[in-house]
């Protein structure tokens, strides 16, 4: 089965990004802790490119796209935007090795992601970036 | 989002329900700064009804740790196993310790206010390092670095903004990539403790006032114990520019042995050099007069000054807690023949883990045009600190005439200066910077 939502780069369409990917979670019946990574990604990749991936103000006029899919226990996410090119899987957080408390929190967010996602691929392809995800979800749901 | 909340002595314990996330941190943010922030109460946040947390709820967390009293606590308590993962992959139970449960949390914070807590590292922050005057970077000092940067960088492979930090931080010599700063001495001892320990109340005290009211906002209220080296201009020319002399509430106890002290500070804060008159300050702040050869216990610090050769007296300090050792001198014009037991700052340096020392001047101005200017060379800076086993020379009190390049030059002489005339013992010598932060 697969889903898709079309979404403004506005941080107030988080909402109706997150209602998606939890009715996305309740017709595959995904367990809540499942459910519950699926949200959190979602929320930094979509947070994350709203707030750094457009020249100031111009945020709201993007249009991102967001693919998920269950196919033999794998979680697929395709996150794409129109923003700037932006691979979120190389960027390296800021001081990594300093305790969190003197770290800056820019790349906390980013941090979360990677760590939630069994497989990551990022491409730029006609003026998008595109993100494909997948989390292994264990026995089949 | 709903929290649920219940108090009793002295612990507030919040019960958010539902996400902690973009959407909702925001709120749970202000109930954490609020509890925070008022410091009545330790606070334990229990996530037995929290679903799941983002990196925006931790922000959330991060900035309550941080706006807490110190001596109030935060805890987390009773995380499912994702709240759990996340706090693992983010590392913050290095930042808020975490509970199985809130009875855990309550249990462990008992058994903590009766043990006291064990003290944080010394740790030493030069806000001002400067002799004599402020000496600001201009732009052709600016225009000078980026110049060199750009020279030094043909070549490198720079790309990436990962590639540009590492070269900054790996090629650039610090007269380039950074600054040994221009304001005028001001030294925190940095104790953990709840006061504030500063030595002298240079330009560089403003910056110290900036930081902390930025962080900590205007309500709450410190105790700032200052130790003067004496009343020459350079040393006390911040304090009418301090913030927290503004705020009622706050206390500053100025500590010195100049009997003029008090004078001089006031005299400084009035018509017609100031328009502000000291007797207007809302801050509460005390005259503590000191005896040279007396030791004194303040935040948790023996304190022990002495006299110093430097025109119209000058005092150091030497600061001991436990096994750790800092001093302060500054302002000193040493004149001895033979370097031993005898001269009596042998003996005051003796085995400290940090000596600051005045070396404002190069051992041939010393000897010349500047003798009895009231300050010491690098060369006698090595020579006293190997005589009395410090371990660590910061040179301070730059001289303002020098730019980054000849400061960094005194320091690479100093350096040499050491390893040849070392007798087994080594000193680590350094260069005091405006921002440099050290652990003691």
């Amino acid at each position: 089965m697969k889903a898709s939502l079309g979404l403004r780069g506005d941080g107030a369409e988080l909402g109706r990004l997150l209602g998606f990917a939890e009715e996305f979670a309740r017709r595959q019946s995904l367990p809540e802790a499942e459910r519950s990574r699926l949200l959190i990604i979602l929320e930094e990749l979509f947070t994350n490119t709203v707030k750094y991936g457009y020249p100031e103000g111009a945020a709201a006029a993007g249009r991102i796209e967001v693919g998920l899919a269950v196919t033999r226990g794998r979680l697929e996410i395709h996150f794409s935007d129109n923003g700037r090119p932006f691979d979120p899987l190389s960027h390296t957080p800021s001081g990594p090795d300093r305790p969190p408390a003197e770290r800056p929190l820019g790349g906390l967010g980013l941090q979360l992601l990677r760590s939630l996602v069994d497989e990551a691929r990022y491409r730029r392809e006609r003026g998008r970036n595109c993100l494909a995800l997948v989390r292994n979800l264990g026995a089949p749901g | 989002m709903d929290i649920g909340e219940t108090r009793q002595d002295g612990l507030l314990v919040l019960r958010p329900v539902g996400r902690i996330d973009n959407l909702t941190s925001a709120v749970f943010q202000d109930r954490l700064l609020v509890a925070a922030r008022a410091g009545a109460a330790d606070v334990i946040v229990d996530f037995t009804e929290v679903a799941y947390i983002s990196s925006a709820g931790l922000r959330a967390l991060m900035a309550a740790s941080k706006a807490k009293p110190k001596e109030r606590r935060i805890a987390v308590a009773a995380l499912n196993s994702i709240v759990g993962e996340i706090f693992a992959i983010s590392r913050f139970a290095e930042v808020i310790p975490v509970f199985d449960t809130v009875a855990a949390a309550v249990a462990a914070r008992d058994e903590a206010s009766r043990a006291p807590l064990p003290a944080a590292p010394l740790r030493v922050h030069f806000w001002g390092s400067r002799g004599s005057l402020p000496a600001p970077l201009g732009a052709a000092g600016v225009r000078a670095k980026l110049r060199d940067a750009l020279l030094a960088a043909r070549g490198h492979d720079l790309k990436t903004p990962e590639a540009v930090d590492a070269f900054i931080d790996r090629e650039l010599p610090f007269s380039v990539g950074g600054t040994y700063g221009g304001n005028t001495s001001c030294v925190e001892i940095v104790t953990g403790g709840e006061e504030y320990v500063l030595c002298d109340l240079g330009t560089g005290v403003r910056e110290f006032g900036r930081k902390l009211l930025a962080e900590q906002g205007p309500a709450r209220k410190h105790c700032f114990n200052v130790f003067l080296s004496h009343l020459h201009w350079d040393h006390v020319m911040g304090f009418p520019f301090f913030a927290f002399a503004y705020i009622p509430g706050n206390v500053i106890r100025l500590h010195g042995c100049n009997e003029a002290l008090a004078r001089a500070i006031r005299n400084q804060h009035s018509e017609p050099g100031f328009p502000v008159d000291f007797a207007s300050l809302p801050a509460t702040i005390e005259f503590v007069e000191l005896t040279p050869g007396r030791t004194y216990q303040v935040a948790g610090l023996s304190v022990l000054p002495i006299q110093q050769f430097h025109t119209g007296e000058s005092y150091g300090y030497r600061f001991s807690r436990d096994d750790k050792t800092i001093v302060y001198s500054t302002d000193c014009e040493h004149k001895y023949s033979v370097l031993d037991e005898s001269y009596p700052f042998v003996h005051f340096y003796r085995n400290a883990d940090l000596l600051i020392f005045d070396a404002m001047y190069s051992l041939a101005d010393t000897v010349s045009v500047k003798e009895d200017w009231g300050h010491s060379s690098n060369v006698i800076a090595v020579e006293l600190a190997q005589a009395a086993r410090v371990k660590r020379l910061a040179l301070f009190h730059h001289e303002p005439v020098l730019d980054d390049q000849m400061i960094e030059a005194v320091l690479g002489e100093t350096v040499r200066f050491e390893e040849i005339s070392r007798d087994g013992h080594k000193v680590e010598v350094i260069s005091a910077f405006d921002g440099l932060d050290l652990t003691i």
